[in-house]
């Protein structure tokens, strides 16, 4: 032990004036994010200059982290046959633990301790702060395991950032090369180009995170595989060849999909206590049926193809607690006449209940403001709730030859229908500066409001939220409700934000501090909002948790196309489906 | 004979190319052994294999009888090696690399550190980087000979070294391995540097053991020789194989006898070439040897 401190202290001493600078960007990074929303006035261009230099940060943190590790590594190179150790008394594995402890040590619990006060600072709970501990240190030591692993079958700093490119760039771009060429040859090129969607298993929310785990811990099982390997045996062939075959596999886990669906498990049920799927049926609201006729673009050029009909409408999942709402995420239906001849199948998908992460983003699509409408029955958006009927999902699409061949016959209607569970839960502000919000690890602040440009308004706010891997599927919407009008108004928010860890804050998140800036617009179309809207107006906060999946079959009778409004001609399948992907299987 | 360092049959490959090849030596304890051979002969490979730095294809190797490739910090201790081409911690001054490798040795002995940085004059306080090659040589042997290792491995110590510092580094050697016995292995291409050192003496040539003798059987057994004959006498076509590089010039014959014996060695060359009006017989250097040896393998293999 005494000769692995010994190493270990020398390495320090050669280190210092990298391991001070280190240590000046972390302190640097958690100031700016933990302290730059209060020390900047509200302007937008500065709040994203500051995001971007955050971003420029992380990078710059990421190059000097990769020049320690090089430099510990390579100084007592593992690759050829002139290191100075080799000739002294030091055992390879007091090496190695030396060169771990150094790091563990010097480069990650400083950044560590200072991520936690970070949390602290930010409001995170003890409990949070602690939960994030794992979390920090086994992201911290999967990026130094990566360079080591990369400095440790190298010889200089070029070496290894070039062997980085060639095994994080150039190996990706091989292997979905391959697949490509893979697909072309055995599946041939009509399917390659095919439009078609397979049914998807619902996957319990939090599961699509195994992907990004999975890798992770395939990269860091490998990634410590060949530093071991090398330091232990100082065989570096092998250990190329363990790198290579590793960045391969993590490669093939990540190209798998869910831990669920490949293992083919049962996603756990919802919790009967908040929604009993016994009790709540599925239902297609008649009069809320619509046809729509579109061109269906080719996916992979952009290309316009046939002509297509898409049958749009309503479908509501019923009763439901005040606090939840249904999405139909996935519709597989089927059309049959009345002789029992199939006539047709098709598939449509959600793209916002399948998307991956949702946390934070600005965007509100159509299907997050049905949703929306669910949790605020009774009141209007504005923004959404226009002639087009954007919330009406697409329950199938044909081909315009079916529509005339079939218009007048009453066919049957069946779909099976996937609903993602969400629970909402609202929070409501005074619209003034000041007013804020608290629950847990999550904090919001009005920092100004602005009200006086002819109806529009602008609201700044200042949030922090804090997120492990297994939350991340929430999303947080904000509303001006004027509650005696009934009408509300949705926030689109251009802000910027400045995270922990940066740039991994999609598959790792933990720590988010947003500068929002909230743009409340009346719709063109709509009658003109005047100063006093705002009078009445709250501002409430929606943030919405997927909860789980519930599957429920929908059947209609007597379904005559030709009886069935025509919605607005040429709109696009996604204007009109808010934001769904469909497939045709003709038989 | 107690032999602190062997090889068998030892063999090294790179891709197509054998540096090493079937290499049997014996290198006896408390001996300071020559290890010569051209560039490119292989004894950096032998001694990198001993090191356990690099894997021999074939073969084995013990050093302090234990297998090379279980070298541990154990028989690493007990070792001194200077290289050419190992590494230096150059970031250090001299004293920060004698703090770095005390710690590791049980045997540092203060006081001959002190002793050696003050012969080869070397400013503790300045960085390594800052030093010239034979400076950094020096540097290298005084982290590797304080801790008295019973082994010293050099590996061409004497490359950019100049002719005074050289001087000074053999007799330094040649004090401690008096004073000690301490087993020295040198390798080195140029003999003039071991000649005075060395009582073994082994040579390898494109990877194979040309010799491997003390210096004092060889220098006994190899005499350059000069016969010249009566006139009319013929010299024959074969001459005894012990007789290398024979050169004739009309009636002389030059050769270097390599089976020569003190004890009626002339009269044995007289009997193998019969006729012998004058013969001169001389002892021959360790490097005049060498290069008689060198220059026969080069022209019979």
């Amino acid at each position: 032990m005494n000769l692995i401190l010994h190493l270990a202290a020398w390495d320090l001493r050669c280190l210092r004036p990298y391991l001070g600078l280190w240590l000046g960007l972390v302190v640097l990074q958690a100031v700016l994010v933990g302290y730059a929303p209060h020390l900047f006035p509200v302007e937008r261009g500065l709040v994203f200059s500051l995001s971007s230099f955050a971003g420029w940060l992380a990078v710059l943190k990421i190059c000097l982290l990769a020049v320690i590790v090089a430099q510990l590594v390579q100084k007592d190179c593992t690759v050829g046959s002139t290191a100075f150790w080799l000739s002294r008394p030091v055992s390879r594995v007091r090496l190695l633990i030396g060169k771990v402890l150094f790091l563990v040590l010097a480069v990650i619990l400083p950044s560590l301790l200072v991520e936690v006060g970070l949390l602290i600072n930010c409001g995170v709970t003890p409990y949070d702060t602690l939960r994030s501990v794992p979390q920090i240190f086994f992201l911290a030591l999967l990026a130094v395991v990566l360079l080591m692993m990369l400095a440790a079958v190298t010889t200089s700093l070029a070496r290894a950032i070039l062997a980085g490119g060639l095994a994080f760039l150039g190996l990706p771009l091989l292997w979905f090369l391959a697949l490509g060429a893979w697909s072309l040859f055995f599946l041939g090129m009509e399917t390659f180009l095919s439009d078609e969607i397979t049914v998807a298993r619902p996957v319990p929310p939090p599961s699509y995170d195994t992907v990004f785990v999975g890798t992770a811990l395939v990269l860091f099982v490998i990634s410590g595989g060949v530093v071991g390997c090398q330091y232990l045996t100082r065989r570096t062939t092998w250990s190329r060849i363990f790198l290579v075959t590793g960045v391969l596999l993590a490669l093939l886990i990540s190209s798998m999909g869910n831990w669920e669906q490949l293992l083919g498990t049962t996603p756990p049920g919802l919790d009967t206590a908040i929604l009993n799927p016994a009790q709540v049926g599925a239902r297609v609201e008649r009069e809320s049926l619509a046809l729509a006729s579109t061109r269906a673009p080719l996916s992979l050029f952009g290309l316009k193809g046939d002509k297509t009909m898409v049958l749009k409408g309503s479908i509501a999942l019923s009763p439901l607690p005040s606090d939840v709402a249904a999405i139909a995420a996935q519709i597989s239906a089927k059309l049959v006449l009345p002789s029992g001849e199939h006539l047709a199948s098709h598939v449509s998908q959600s793209n916002y209940a399948f998307d991956v992460s949702r946390w934070g983003g600005g965007y509100v699509s159509g299907e997050r403001a049905a949703a929306l409408r669910q949790t605020i029955r009774g009141i209007t958006l504005l923004d959404f709730d226009g002639p087009v009927g954007l919330h009406d999902w697409e329950l199938f699409a044909f081909g315009k030859d079916l529509y005339d061949r079939h218009r007048e016959v009453g066919m049957a209607y069946t779909a099976q229908v996937d609903f993602l569970i969400q629970r909402n839960a609202i929070a409501a502000m005074r619209l003034e500066e000041g007013a804020g919000y608290d629950r847990g690890s999550d904090r919001a602040a009005i920092l100004s409001v602005d009200t006086s440009n002819r109806g529009h308004s602008i609201v700044h706010i200042n949030e922090i939220g804090h997120r492990l891997m297994q939350d991340v599927r929430r999303q947080v919407t904000y509303l001006l409700i004027n509650r005696s009008r009934r009408q509300a108004l949705v926030g689109w928010d251009s802000g910027a934000f400045l995270s922990m860890p940066p740039h991994l804050s999609r598959g790792f998140p933990m720590l988010r501090v947003r500068r929002l800036r909230l743009n409340f617009s009346p719709p063109h179309n709509g009658p003109p909002i005047g100063p006093d809207w705002y009078d009445g107006a709250e501002l409430i906060r929606i943030e919405s948790r997927d909860l789980g999946w519930i599957s429920r079959s929908i059947h209609l009778e007597d379904l005559v196309l030709e009886r069935i409004a025509r919605s607005s001609p040429e709109a696009t399948p996604t204007e009109a489906g808010g934001g769904t992907n469909g497939s045709i299987e003709r038989e | 004979m107690n032999a602190i360092i062997e090889t068998h049959e030892l063999t090294r490959r790179f891709g197509k190319t054998t540096a090493v090849r079937n290499l049997s030596l014996q290198v006896p304890e408390g001996s300071v052994f020559a290890f010569l051979g051209p560039n490119g002969a292989g004894k950096t490979t032998v001694i990198k294999m001993l090191m356990n730095m690099i894997r021999p294809t074939s073969g084995r190797a013990r050093m302090l009888g234990t297998d090379s490739l279980r070298l541990g910090p154990a028989q690493l201790a007990r070792i001194g090696y200077v290289s050419e081409n190992q590494q230096m911690l150059e970031w250090m001054t001299v004293q920060q690399l004698i703090d770095f490798c005390r710690p590791m040795y049980p045997t540092w002995d203060p006081d001959l550190c002190r002793q050696l940085s003050r012969q080869f004059e070397l400013p503790l306080n300045r960085k390594i980087k800052t030093f010239s090659r034979g400076m950094k040589v020096k540097a290298s042997l005084l982290s590797s000979l304080s801790y008295r290792p019973e082994l010293v491995i050099l590996d061409e110590p004497f490359t950019g070294l100049d002719p005074l510092v050289r001087d000074e580094f053999i007799r330094g050697l040649l004090e401690l391995s008096g004073r000690s016995q301490w087993t020295i292995l040198v390798a080195s291409h140029d003999i003039d540097e071991v000649e005075r050192l060395a009582d073994w003496v082994g040579v390898i040539d494109k990877g194979e053991r040309r010799l491997a003798e003390p210096t004092a059987s060889l220098q006994a057994r190899f005499r350059q020789c000069e016969a010249t004959l009566e006139p009319g006498r013929e010299i024959p076509e074969t001459l005894p194989d012990s007789w290398l590089l024979a050169e004739r010039a009309g009636q002389v014959v030059r050769f270097v006898d390599c089976r020569y014996r003190e004890e009626g060695g002339e009269q044995t060359i007289r009997n193998s070439l019969p006729g012998i009006k004058d013969l001169t017989v001389r002892p021959m250097s360790l490097k005049a040897i060498f290069l008689a040896l060198a220059r026969t393998f080069r022209l019979y293999g």
